[in-house]
């Protein structure tokens, strides 16, 4: 006999989720949109939502301080685009109803399962995704995109109202970095982790205006970074700069 | 209804170094004896003993009746409460993850069915024993360990959507009782 859950008293419920793993509450909100509701119930408030996103899966964790690399795994979503697809189930994500199938994961040690969905519906899946994990985060986290390689921009722009972003591929261009921006006008800061194949960044790159800037490798882009960026905090690593740097930095700030 | 002469008086667990007693009498006219310390972890009765006036003196002449937990399931709890009744309190949490091992004593406990466990997890909520519910609960999510949607809702027994809709469809479809 099945443990009925709807049929306990709601604070059950809810006392229920809190003892799970995360990633089981993930695949407990999707088991119907009763089962969302009571997600909502419990009234998780995690601090931020990482998206990281790679070729063809979007990994979501939840950090729950708000400058803590301790995150917790929440779910993970893969793209297919081809091979047998005829056990591809109708569920409800975000509203919208899409096709999608639960598979083993060999790949990920922090998942056993994906939930798999179509290319084809790709644009849908992804922007369902981040209604549902809205909806059930009603505290409105901060959102961060982490991009791990230049295959995974194009679906990394599916996600919507972003205010942070790392972006970890080795070789990232200039134009690829304003492609990015471009398409997450909502970015408030931005931790590159890789070194630019091309340091030719424009007067007016959006870059410039983010509020915080982490730049690794700065190393000869380093005066250049100093004299552009008009935001409030940069961290710069491996950086050259001399005295003259600095106090070029310092009249522009009285300038201010 | 007169219960005391026809059943016997249900010794779960020694109660001697704490010289009050209390006595419970379940649904089913189980009677069940429970040190004071160990009553405390449930609310609701501690508050019936503290409203009632009852004390060392007159607690065991004055059976507390509770009608909405059957023998077994009072077996169940009134063991739990005096294993846990000298525990330390547990700290405040915060708004994610309980991260607390259950122990096996009580694993071995709430080895049951899960009729049974749904039963004593609505004891348990009428008793407001917080931490046989959390350990109820924490029972109840090992069940949902790496488990995808389409066996979880085998597990709860949680309809799809589809299934749901269906369901509401069939009762509003059907007569009411004005026929």
């Amino acid at each position: 006999m099945p443990l009925p859950f709807l049929k306990l008293p709601g604070l059950v419920q809810v006392e229920v989720l809190k003892q799970l793993e995360l990633r089981d509450v993930f695949w407990m909100s999707l088991c119907c949109e009763q089962m969302k509701e009571v997600t909502r119930s419990v009234d998780l408030q995690p601090k931020r939502v990482h998206y990281l996103v790679a070729y063809n899966r979007i990994q979501i964790v939840l950090g729950f301080l708000e400058y803590n690399e301790n995150v917790h795994q929440f779910g993970l979503v893969r793209r297919i685009s081809y091979g047998d697809t005829e056990d591809l189930k109708k569920m409800k994500l975000g509203g919208k109803t899409i096709k999608t199938r639960c598979i083993e994961s060999t790949e990920s040690k922090n998942f056993t399962h994906y939930l798999e969905y179509l290319h084809s519906e790709q644009s849908v899946v992804i922007n369902s995704l981040q209604l549902h994990i809205n909806y059930i985060f009603r505290n409105e986290p901060r959102v961060q995109i982490n991009v791990y390689c230049t295959d995974s921009l194009s679906l990394s722009t599916l996600i919507k109202n972003a205010k942070d972003s790392l972006i970890l591929q080795r070789l990232f261009s200039t134009a690829t970095l304003e492609y990015f921006m471009k398409r997450h006008p909502t970015l408030e800061s931005l931790h590159i982790k890789s070194d630019f194949s091309n340091s030719n960044l424009l007067e007016d790159a959006m870059l410039w205006k983010l509020d915080r800037l982490v730049f690794r490798n700065s190393e000869d882009m380093t005066q250049m970074l100093m004299r552009k960026f008009n935001g409030r905090y940069m961290i710069l690593d491996n950086s050259n700069y001399c005295k003259e740097f600095w106090h070029e930095l310092i009249r522009k700030w009285m300038r201010k | 209804m007169s219960v005391e002469p026809e059943v016997p008086i249900v010794q779960v667990e020694e109660v001697r170094e704490n010289p009050v007693l209390y006595k419970i009498i379940s649904s089913d006219n189980h009677v069940f004896t429970i040190s004071e310390h160990a009553v405390k972890l449930s609310k609701t009765l501690w508050d019936l003993i503290t409203n009632l006036g009852l004390t060392a003196e007159n607690a065991l002449d004055n059976p507390i009746p509770v009608e909405n937990v059957n023998g077994k399931n009072m077996e169940t709890i009134v063991q739990f409460c005096e294993r846990h009744k000298y525990d330390e309190e547990e700290p405040e949490y915060t708004n994610y993850i309980r991260e607390f091992v259950l122990p096996e004593w009580d694993r071995q406990l709430l080895s049951i069915d899960n009729e049974e466990l749904f039963q004593l997890i609505l004891a348990t909520n009428y008793l407001d024993i917080q931490k046989l519910m959390d350990y109820c609960c924490r029972v109840i999510g090992d069940m949902a360990k790496d488990k995808t949607p389409e066996e979880l809702r085998i597990i709860y027994g949680i309809p799809t959507d589809a299934e749901d809709d269906a369901l509401e469809r069939s009762a509003s479809d059907s007569p009411g009782p004005s026929g």
